[in-house]
């Protein structure tokens, strides 16, 4: 099975920091107006992707933040998502 | 050849990385042209548009789920192969997904190897669903069949060839039990009485009440005879018989009997969950089995039984 070479991976990597860290500052910028249930469908979503380019950091994010939206804890989504901002900014 | 006149694979998610993802997937596959859907509503579209060879969905969708499109996909193009993308703690989705007739669900997050072993796989379903087309099944005949079903004219009971009225079983059944693209290994499952009534079944092809019920019979009478009259596996602590290219496993207990329809090898490990199930069932319906008069509504839950030995043996383990 021919998988990407890494030219490919890079630019696959490369689009989907630049689509995280974007889609991330979006909810940032105004979190508590932000609704739960779409924090938990963003954690859903980047636990689903981050695994699908080689972030298993994100993915492991994706599934604290989903839980934490799950259990209403904006404080904890807050921290994760700081957590988040710090890890995509190191790949950028 | 244009874009136009390839093959078209529609794929459905919300999550634009994940559409990204099978974007770059297909650039490696240019004989297939990928259209994109980030939504139900966008795919019933966009599959009013054009011709699809197949779909793959997502499950978790906002508005509507990937299981409401597969069921109405279904309705409209009950051929049309398709693959859902789940993630690992979705068993009830997959199962539900099968129901519904998806071909297969994926897990997500979904790879190279997955996503183009679908594709591979739909084409060899579309294949085999075009060289079906010639023969459709007579109920009647399949009825008639049953009724009148004895192992000695079919021939099982002979190790050697099987005669012609066999050769005719095997395809019904094939028809009726086994979806052709599937990719895990369990197709059917049957919880049945010791008399033949069918008390839970789990389908991947939809089989009728009607079928169901018939098949129930014919399970019965295939499994009496082995029971009196041939050893059929000398491996395996259950009874196995092979009709063409797929087996049905019984698994006997006090009161009932679990049918289980495979293609490929179920290793101990299923056979132990399958054993298991039964026992599992039989200690919760111990009571209502005893004396039992035929009333289903009696055994209300024992789909769960079913559900849980297809999620743990669908699909091989590592």
């Amino acid at each position: 099975m021919d998988d990407f070479d890494d030219e490919e991976w890079a630019e696959m990597q490369e689009m989907y920091i630049n689509h995280t860290s974007k889609e991330l500052a979006k909810i940032q910028e105004d979190i508590d107006a932000v609704e739960i249930d779409s924090l938990r469908t963003f954690g859903h979503n980047i636990k689903g992707s981050g695994g699908m380019y080689g972030f298993g950091e994100v993915t492991n994010l994706g599934t604290e933040i989903e839980a934490s939206a799950k259990a209403n804890d904006r404080n904890k989504i807050k921290s994760l998502l700081e957590e988040l901002s710090s890890f995509l900014k190191t790949k950028l | 050849m244009s874009d136009e006149e390839l093959p078209n694979i529609i794929a459905v998610d919300d999550d634009f990385a994940v559409r990204m993802a099978m974007d770059f997937m297909f650039k490696k596959w240019p004989e297939y042209n990928l259209i994109l859907a980030e939504d139900p509503n966008d795919a019933l579209t966009k599959l009013d548009e054009r011709d699809y060879m197949m779909m793959f969905s997502d499950i978790n969708m906002p508005v509507m789920s990937g299981l409401d499109l597969l069921k109405i996909v279904k309705e409209k193009k009950p051929d049309l192969p398709v693959v859902m993308l789940t993630s690992e703690t979705d068993i009830q989705n997959s199962i539900t997904a099968f129901r519904y007739g998806a071909m297969d669900y994926l897990l997500k997050p979904p790879t190279i190897a997955t996503v183009r072993g679908a594709i591979d796989k739909a084409v060899e379903y579309l294949e085999e669903m075009e060289s079906q087309q010639s023969g459709t099944i007579d109920m009647e005949d399949f009825k008639n069949m049953v009724e009148n079903f004895s192992p000695e004219k079919m021939g099982i009971a002979d190790s050697g060839s099987k005669n012609t009225e066999f050769s005719k079983l095997v395809n019904i059944l094939q028809e009726k039990l086994i979806h052709p693209g599937k990719i895990g290994r369990i197709h059917n499952l049957f919880l049945l009485s010791k008399s033949g009534i069918v008390i839970a079944n789990l389908s991947a092809n939809d089989v009728n009440q009607t079928d169901v019920d018939i098949l129930g019979g014919m399970f019965t009478a295939v499994k009496d005879f082995m029971e009196d009259a041939v050893s059929a596996s000398t491996t395996s602590s259950l009874n196995d018989i092979q009709f063409g290219n797929f087996h049905v496993k019984f698994a006997s207990g006090a009161y009932s009997e679990l049918a289980v329809v495979y293609t490929g090898i179920l290793n101990q490990d299923a056979e132990d969950a399958i054993m298991d199930t039964l026992i599992a069932f039989e200690l919760e319906n111990m009571k209502v089995l005893e004396n039992w008069d035929g009333d289903l509504s009696k055994m209300d839950g024992s789909s769960k039984f079913l559900e849980q030995l297809f999620a743990a043996i669908d699909k091989e383990k590592d």
